[in-house]
């Protein structure tokens, strides 16, 4: 009989070690899913995965509408709509804000602990995601908006030799594609692209303290570290980078890939991590021999390390029916095996889990840049969608007059929208 | 069936019993009610608030209104769409009432033109703008490319890039999708001539064009006026071929009151906002339809 016992509660130990006694998962999660293309594929990959290890759950995706090109209206709809789901996937805090305002989220400050996330995502990261107190978002993907994109060869090709660090070294290499009859820069302004230039031009001359203070109209739009920030990109036009205006406005992100990555008429653009998965989905090229990134030169060697970035989080809504299911399937994404479901996809992911041999070396290269960087979220997802309508514009009507008396213009324009808006 | 239904209507001999008539309308009424009664009270009652869609709403008095009727960018897109609508409006229906009139001269010979006229009206207006975008992308479009093929390369041009050239193009787009709709209300009052009457015409020694103008063009006209009508509302409610092609740039200059209604409500979250604008594009509908819809009264 002691024998007996004596088994009995070694298998208990043992059970209860495995994990054998906790309660098997089972119930039926919703997530809102509006992702498209390979992000898309991997919340599937992510799902399915997830079901697969416990059977007991089912996991049903609701795809809002389009939204004519922006998902926040999609989501809206749902809402409206009277969708019931747990998860949602966000990409903007400024969107996430409005959210916790109106009291549809619920923080996930209780399963953080309990799970111990911290150990899988650094503090800026939980940061990015805390308002108060409490942290409402938990992030599984990061992208680099601070990446300029081209082709070793074309560079090779023009005589340029190594990355251009600085931002004199980035404007000497247009005389050198010019003379080999390649367009330095290519830039699509029909949509959002020409943000990017500033925004990364403003990390990179002011730095992120200052960026956050004019995301928060904390600072002035009319402040000379604008005005800065227009010099500079007249500097670059003045200097030839680019298509003409009108082809500029014509033109989209993907566009302006076609030009740098496959056809190899321009020298360098910036748009952000798609660019990768584009190269090497739909023009079948070789990441880091057939194109590769180089960070956004610095201006200001006191900003230098600085990075824009993009990230992609979940968040837990109110009405969540199970939020121990939700907080597990969260658990799974950040785990080894979910983190390298999505480095397989060469997605990057900001888990301390993920083996960061499973990334291509361009993903590994950005990747690696992370934990020194001085990062800061892309600034136009951070402002209300009015004053990052009109900032769209506005750089568009910029690149249709860059005179100085028209930057003052756009800068007192922003400037009375901010004061509007916030 | 229809005999009986009607006997309930006024038996013989008996009175009338409007009830019954009431009893089959109330589905339609209901339906009419729901779909276009309610959606339209909401429209307006959401104009009168500030609500970005979530959380509670403020009620904003005719704040929204008041701030419409100074706003530099609602004003351009009321500039837009009278262009947009007037030129869309002009070109459609002279090219559909031409193509039909020459229809009315020789039918059988035209047949196969009318059909592949019209057909381009059931194309929706996305796949028209995803079409027309491959006609005018500025590397590899077809305009370019044949421009660039003949020599005429400086007049390869980023076409969506200019507000002036986009709006032509965004013009001509909708034109072709829009002018099977005049070819056949006026076709069809064409067609309702007696064909003794244009016959006796010729047997009376009259030229092709005699007929045309005292015959053809005179009995197309009620044709006429209905395509004026229809393309005009649809020029107005115009949104997925300007969407897909320019989402109303570059710089808001291909804009229209639709367009603006859309940015404002859907992305930037003005509701209140968005609906007012919607309103004011609802009365200007309206006051184009009165003058129509009382002829058409008059007409019965």
């Amino acid at each position: 009989m002691k024998f007996v016992n004596s088994v009995l509660s070694g298998v208990a130990v043992a059970a209860l070690a495995t994990g054998a006694w906790a309660e098997e998962l089972k119930g039926e999660l919703t997530i809102l899913n509006w992702l498209g293309g390979t992000e898309g594929e991997l919340i599937i990959a992510l799902e399915e995965a997830f079901m697969a290890q416990n059977p007991g759950v089912t996991i049903k995706d609701i795809n809002p509408s389009a939204g004519g090109g922006d998902a926040r209206a999609g989501i809206r709809s749902a809402l409206l709509s009277g969708e019931r789901f747990d998860l949602l996937l966000n990409t903007w805090p400024s969107f996430e804000k409005e959210l916790i305002d109106a009291g549809l989220l619920q923080s996930w400050d209780g399963q953080w602990e309990a799970r111990n996330w911290s150990a899988s995502l650094g503090d800026s990261w939980r940061n990015l995601a805390t308002y108060g107190d409490e942290t409402y978002g938990v992030y599984f993907l990061a992208g680099n908006r601070s990446g300029l994109w081209y082709r070793p060869e074309t560079f090779a090709a023009a005589g340029i030799e190594g990355e251009p660090q600085t931002w004199d070294d980035y404007l000497s290499t247009f005389a050198k594609l010019q003379a080999n009859d390649v367009q330095p820069v290519s830039i699509g302004a029909r949509s959002w692209a020409t943000t990017e230039w500033f925004e990364n031009l403003i990390l990179k001359s002011a730095g992120t303290d200052y960026t956050a203070r004019l995301a928060n109209h904390e600072a002035k739009w009319t402040d000379p570290e604008v005005t800065a920030v227009f010099d500079l990109m007249r500097d670059m036009i003045e200097a030839n980078c680019c298509e003409a205006t009108e082809k500029m406005l014509a033109m989209h992100w993907p566009d302006t890939a076609d030009a740098v990555l496959r056809d190899g008429t321009a020298g360098s653009m910036l748009i952000g991590a798609w660019a990768n998965q584009r190269a090497a989905g739909e023009y079948g090229q070789k990441p880091g021999d057939d194109y590769s990134f180089f960070q956004f030169p610095a201006v200001n060697d006191e900003h230098a390390k600085t990075m824009s970035i993009d990230g992609k989080n979940w968040l837990l809504m109110d009405g969540a029916q199970d939020v121990e299911l939700a907080g597990a399937f969260i658990d799974f994404v950040l785990s080894e095996e979910g983190s390298n479901i999505i480095a397989n996809l060469n997605i990057a992911t900001p888990s301390a889990n993920v083996d960061a041999s499973k990334y291509d070396p361009v993903v590994a290269k950005y990747v690696s840049m992370y934990k020194d960087a001085d990062v800061f979220f892309v600034m136009d997802d951070l402002l209300p969608a009015e004053l990052s309508g009109l900032f769209r514009t506005s750089l568009q009507k910029f690149l249709q007059d860059p005179s100085a008396e028209n930057v003052a213009e756009i800068q007192a324009a922003l400037e009375a929208k901010a004061n509007e808006v916030y | 069936m229809v005999a009986y239904v009607a006997s309930w209507f006024k038996p013989a001999g008996g009175q009338r019993q409007d009830w019954v008539a009431y009893v089959l309308l109330a589905p339609v009424l209901l339906l009419f009610a729901l779909g276009v009664l309610y959606p339209l009270f909401e429209t307006v009652r959401v104009s009168f608030l500030d609500w970005t869609g979530l959380g509670r709403p403020k009620p904003a008095g005719i704040e929204n209104y008041t701030k419409l009727i100074s706003d530099p960018n609602f004003l351009n897109a009321l500039k837009v769409t009278l262009t947009w609508t007037v030129a869309t409006t002009f070109f459609s229906v002279l090219f559909g009432w031409t193509i039909a009139l020459v229809s009315g001269l020789d039918a059988k010979r035209t047949l196969v033109f009318r059909v592949a006229i019209f057909a381009a009206y059931g194309v929706s207006e996305v796949a028209s703008g995803v079409i027309w975008l491959g006609i005018v992308q500025p590397d590899f479009g077809l305009i370019n490319s044949v421009l660039r093929a003949i020599g005429l390369d400086q007049w390869a041009y980023p076409w969506l890039g200019d507000a002036n050239t986009a709006m032509v193009v965004l013009v001509a787009a909708y034109v072709w999708t829009q002018t099977g709709l005049p070819l056949l209300t006026c076709y069809a009052a064409i067609v309702a001539i007696p064909r003794s009457q244009i016959e006796a015409a010729y047997v009376d020694g009259a030229s092709h064009m005699q007929v045309l103008r005292h015959i053809l063009i005179p009995y197309s006209l009620p044709g006429l006026k209905v395509a004026v009508f229809l393309v005009l509302l649809n020029s107005l409610k115009a949104f997925d071929l300007i969407h897909a092609m320019t989402e109303g740039g570059p710089v808001r200059g291909t804009e229209t009151v639709g367009y603006f209604m859309f940015k404002e409500a859907v992305v930037y979250f003005k509701q209140g906002y968005g609906a007012a604008s919607t309103v004011v594009l609802l009365l200007a509908v309206i006051v184009v339809s009165i003058p129509l819809i009382r002829e058409r009264s008059s007409d019965t």
